[in-house]
């Protein structure tokens, strides 16, 4: 018996405003370039498996114009990374990787006002691009040769003393000559601090609001009760996509855990308020051979609420899912006159019911 | 009241004098600082300190120390061999078979003693064989893509 | 933004440590002469403590402390809860019980040892005189009178809260037809892979205390445990090892994290509890919860008018850092995608001899996701639309959309084909989802 269930959802997550939360809804981001250019990021979000290392490293690389092996992000120690929130609620790319955005932005605003000042030209004719800072006729030369690609080789230092950037007759600097003339401050515009860093506190507007359509084709066993996937769609607006197999590897994982509630989870306390699920022999969880083959895809909407365009979809599987399985699971039952079903539905309850028990 | 046990852990020998209710598990992550091999639950239920025993995939939680006595251990940590990944480790990383990692070392070595047994697994062998191994991560896909990976990978094509 | 990286496939810089087994949780952190704690939980859900008598465990070897409730009672402040709700009723929640235990797990004693097994050894030789007490574990009988888990609030509930928009009586006055649902959301276990852990190491001299903590929130439970324990804010550095999953479950301020604290500035030494499964499904925090009533006003043509969200939620014994809050987050997403002009949430929260809920992948929003596209089918059917027919189904989706820029800007088509039954002739159906333009489209 075959059952097909729907479900769509608009939710909102990215938590969010300070004033709707209880301690803080900002994130924080101090962004710096070493002496010898490296790159590190410290994020007050704090990632248990959600990939931002590799996330953060890939906006940084891209805004800096660095390879990304020179980026190193940090979080989760008190004692190095400044004031942060953490992660939960979908938040650490929306609300985490615009402060990591916003904070490079500062940090290429005084590089920029460097640059201009060791290449002793006017502001509006030194332009950034490709991790370069150059003249106006030499930033168009490049762009038309197409030499775009980050200076420093991956994985090589300096040999010896940090070298003297050599300015005399330049038409570009890379970022990373910047990042060391910033901390020998032998030649800084007047009025500039030294080194390079620069920290940002981001104050989201809003909750974003990631939406979806999910839909379950299931089949059951009038024998056994047994309820298979024969299909499982998700089309998930997640907002900008920062890395697409980890947005997909947060859709799957949402999605079976919402397999595990519909069908297969549930704590139990008796009367007496003995925790009956005490292990994992009675606590059902799905495994490998109960998941479908997921079929994903995507619609980009960009949120307007941060700069980068991204919701968060740490939730939204989770969200999503649950309704579109019971539903199925309904459906399939229909012809018994079933109209709901509790959670977890389990094959039991199912055989019950076509059996008349 | 120990026991003293001798054997060869990631091709290295080793004796030392254990408890006898001392689990493999603990042996190998307090007494050897052998780290990677981790415990997720006290029923046997989730694989994540699943290692190789004399070649066979056993879950060290299950296995007390003197168990392994005379016998030769791999864990996570012997799996690459001369700093070159195991097909299944590429194809974890390939593939993003992991979020937090803490099932991993243990899906892993089910995996690879998986394609041991069956170089040409099909999707349906994949599943049944990691049925041992709980992941709450992941939600499996990216799991059994990258045991797919590893499959071709291995079989050099 | 220049595009060589945002966008792409980037494999993970986390995964090779990862899949080498290289990466640190906080069990692989190994502090030379760290010592192991293991907790003597409550057997009872709801039991007077008359007494504890832990001499057995301190005689036995390899055993440095014993600590019990009495012990902390004003050394160490209160489980934090950050949830400001009209009237909220919380209860003193300690690290470790002292008169009395609320569920099962409920901290009462921590055993302090040279090992592991030494530790958990001794716990069994701590033994605790208990008084059992009536327990309460239903929420709707709960509030009902009955037992009082925490005397000095008379009652069991927590707190009620109705939130809304629009005039909910007038919807249902005006309905040509009404559906009502119980709905049951049962609590749920986050299980994590990894379970909880602590590892604390106080150093006299500098007055410094360094904790690890497998947590979602380390500045959070910096500021929080400082507080709990009387230390300066700025003596004190959490750090997140690697951390083996959380879904909310260690968005959270533990007892054992101050407690671990604590315990390392009394004996001045490293000290480890890494939480068993066991405690892990007990004393860490469940998600979900709720138990109560969907009802929707529609009208004949399908039209939403109304919808009433009534619930029971089960709050435990005590609140840990967002408990009460939990089910308001319900609330927020209670019109679903849909265009429903009045719309009315009752939460009871209830107090119940249970581990306390929280956070739990979605926090509140599953459940609204939930009963709303239940309600919607349940909506569908009582229209008799062709019973479930997908088509017919998104069609009052759609007419119901609401079409707002921001909020929504989806059409609604997904792509299937159904196989014919014995009970259903087969129908092929085109339904792609796409988020384009501000109206839903009606080509289905």
């Amino acid at each position: 018996m075959i059952g097909i269930g729907l479900s769509t959802y608009v939710e909102i997550c990215a938590l969010g405003p300070s004033q709707a939360m209880p301690a803080g809804g900002w994130e924080s981001a101090t962004v710096r370039i070493e002496p010898t250019g490296k790159v590190t990021v410290l994020t007050g979000a704090s990632p248990h498996g959600q990939g931002q290392e590799t996330s953060f490293a890939q906006i940084a690389a891209d805004e800096l114009g660095v390879n990304i092996n020179d980026v190193t992000v940090i979080h989760g120690d008190t004692g190095v990374v400044q004031y942060g929130i953490g992660t939960f609620g979908s938040r650490a790319t929306a609300v985490g990787g615009t402060a990591v955005y916003i904070a490079i932005q500062k940090l290429k605003e005084k590089a920029h006002k460097i640059a201009t000042h060791m290449l002793q030209a006017d502001a509006s004719h030194v332009a950034f691009e490709g991790g370069k800072y150059s003249l106006e006729k030499a930033a168009a030369a490049a762009a038309a040769t197409g030499t775009s690609d980050p200076v420093v080789p991956v994985g090589e230092a300096p040999a010896g003393a940090l070298p003297e950037p050599q300015t005399e007759g330049k038409t570009s600097l890379t970022i990373q000559d910047i990042a060391l003339a910033a901390h020998l401050a032998k030649e800084l515009p007047p009025d500039t601090e030294p080194g390079l860093s620069a920290t940002y506190f981001f104050e989201p507007k809003n909750f974003t609001f990631p939406f979806g359509t999910h839909i379950a084709v299931v089949e059951v066993d009038r024998d056994t009760g047994d309820i298979e996937f024969l299909r499982y769609i998700a089309v998930d607006d997640c907002g900008r996509v920062i890395n697409p197999m980890l947005v997909d590897g947060q859709v799957h994982g949402g999605i079976v855990q919402s397999i595990g509630q519909a069908m297969f989870e549930e704590v139990v306390y008796d009367e007496q308020g003995q925790l009956v699920t005490g292990t994992l022999m009675d606590y059902a969880l799905p495994r490998a051979s109960h998941i479908p083959e997921f079929e994903l895809d995507r619609t980009e909407t960009p949120s307007p609420v941060n700069p980068l365009g991204v919701k968060g979809v740490g939730e939204a599987g989770t969200i999503g899912a649950t309704p579109a399985i019971v539903n199925a699971i309904v459906d399939a039952l229909a012809p018994f006159g079933v109209k709901h079903l509790d959670m977890p539905v389990k094959p039991e309850n199912i055989w019950r019911i076509i059996n008349g028990h | 009241m120990k026991k003293a046990i001798n054997l060869s852990v990631n091709g290295v020998s080793h004796t030392d004098e254990v408890e006898p209710r001392m689990l493999l598990v603990h042996y190998l992550r307090d007494v050897l600082e052998l780290t990677g091999t981790h415990v997720g639950c006290e029923t046997s239920l989730c694989g994540a300190c699943t290692v190789m025993l004399d070649g066979q995939a056993v879950k060290s939680c299950t296995v007390f120390a003197v168990q392994a006595d005379g016998s030769s251990v791999t864990t996570i940590e012997g799996l690459a061999k001369n700093g070159e990944l195991h097909p299944v480790q590429e194809g974890f990383w390939e593939r993003h078979g992991l979020q937090c990692g803490y099932c991993t070392p243990g899906m892993i070595m089910t995996a690879a003693q998986l394609l041991d047994r069956n170089a040409d697994p099909s999707r349906e062998e994949i599943c049944h064989g990691l049925e041992g191994n709980l992941c709450r991560c992941t939600g499996y896909q990216h799991i059994i893509e990258a045991v797919q990976y590893a499959a071709k990978k291995a079989a050099g094509s | 933004m220049p595009d060589n990286y945002v966008g792409k496939r980037v494999k993970r810089t986390e995964d090779p440590r990862l899949i080498r087994g290289l990466a640190h949780y906080v069990d692989d952190i190994a502090l030379p002469g760290t010592l192991h704690v293991a907790f003597v939980r409550s057997m009872y859900a709801h039991a007077k403590i008359n007494s504890i008598d832990t001499s057995a465990a301190l005689a036995a070897p390899g055993v440095v402390a014993v600590y019990t409730g009495h012990d902390v009672a004003e050394k160490i402040g209160p489980v934090p809860c950050a949830s400001a709700l009209p009237e909220l009723k919380v209860p003193d929640h300690r690290v470790l019980a002292r008169d009395k235990v609320y569920f099962v797990g409920h901290p009462i004693a921590a055993v302090v040892a040279k090992d592991r097994y030494t530790a958990r050894d001794a716990v069994d030789l701590v033994m605790v005189d208990y008084e059992d007490l009536p327990v309460v574990t239903d929420v709707e009988q709960a509030t009902a009178g009955g037992p009082v888990i925490h005397e000095a609030f008379g009652s069991n509930i927590a707190y009620k809260l109705t939130s809304g928009e629009g005039d909910i009586d007038a919807a249902f006055a005006a309905a040509d037809r009404t559906i009502k649902q119980r709905i049951l959301h049962r609590r749920l276990a986050p299980i994590a892979m990894e379970p909880r852990g602590v590892l604390a190491r106080y150093f006299p001299g500098e007055e410094e205390l360094t904790l690890w903590s497998s947590t979602q929130i380390p500045h959070l439970m910096r500021t929080q445990v400082a507080l709990m324990i009387g230390m300066p804010e700025n003596k004190l550095r959490v750090i997140t090892p690697e951390v083996g999953g959380g879904f909310g479950s260690k968005l959270n301020v533990y007892a054992e994290e101050a407690l671990l604290s604590w315990i390392s500035i009394q004996l001045g030494k490293p000290v480890k509890w890494i939480e068993t499964r066991r405690e892990n499904m007990a004393a860490t925090i469940h998600g979900r919860g709720q138990v109560g009533d969907i009802e929707v006003a529609f009208k004949n043509d399908g039209t939403l008018l109304g919808l009433r969200y009534s619930v029971f939620a089960d709050l435990g014994a005590y609140h840990q850092l967002l408990t009460p809050a939990i089910p308001t987050l319900t609330g927020l997403m209670l019109s679903g995608a849909y265009k429903i002009s009045a719309i009315q949430m009752n939460i009871v929260g209830c107090f119940t001899n249970k581990m306390a809920t929280d956070a739990y992948r979605g926090a509140g929003r599953p459940e609204a996701t939930y009963v709303v596209e239940r309600a919607l089918d349940l909506v569908a059917d009582d229209l008799a639309l062709m019973p479930r027919n997908c088509v017919a189904r998104t069609s009052l989706v759609l007419t119901s959309f609401h079409s707002t820029p921001r909020l929504v800007s989806i059409t609604t088509v997904a792509t299937m084909k159904q196989h014919s039954t014995r009970h259903r002739r087969s129908q092929a159906m085109r339904i792609c989802a796409r988020s384009r333009g501000r109206r839903a489209r009606k080509d289905v």
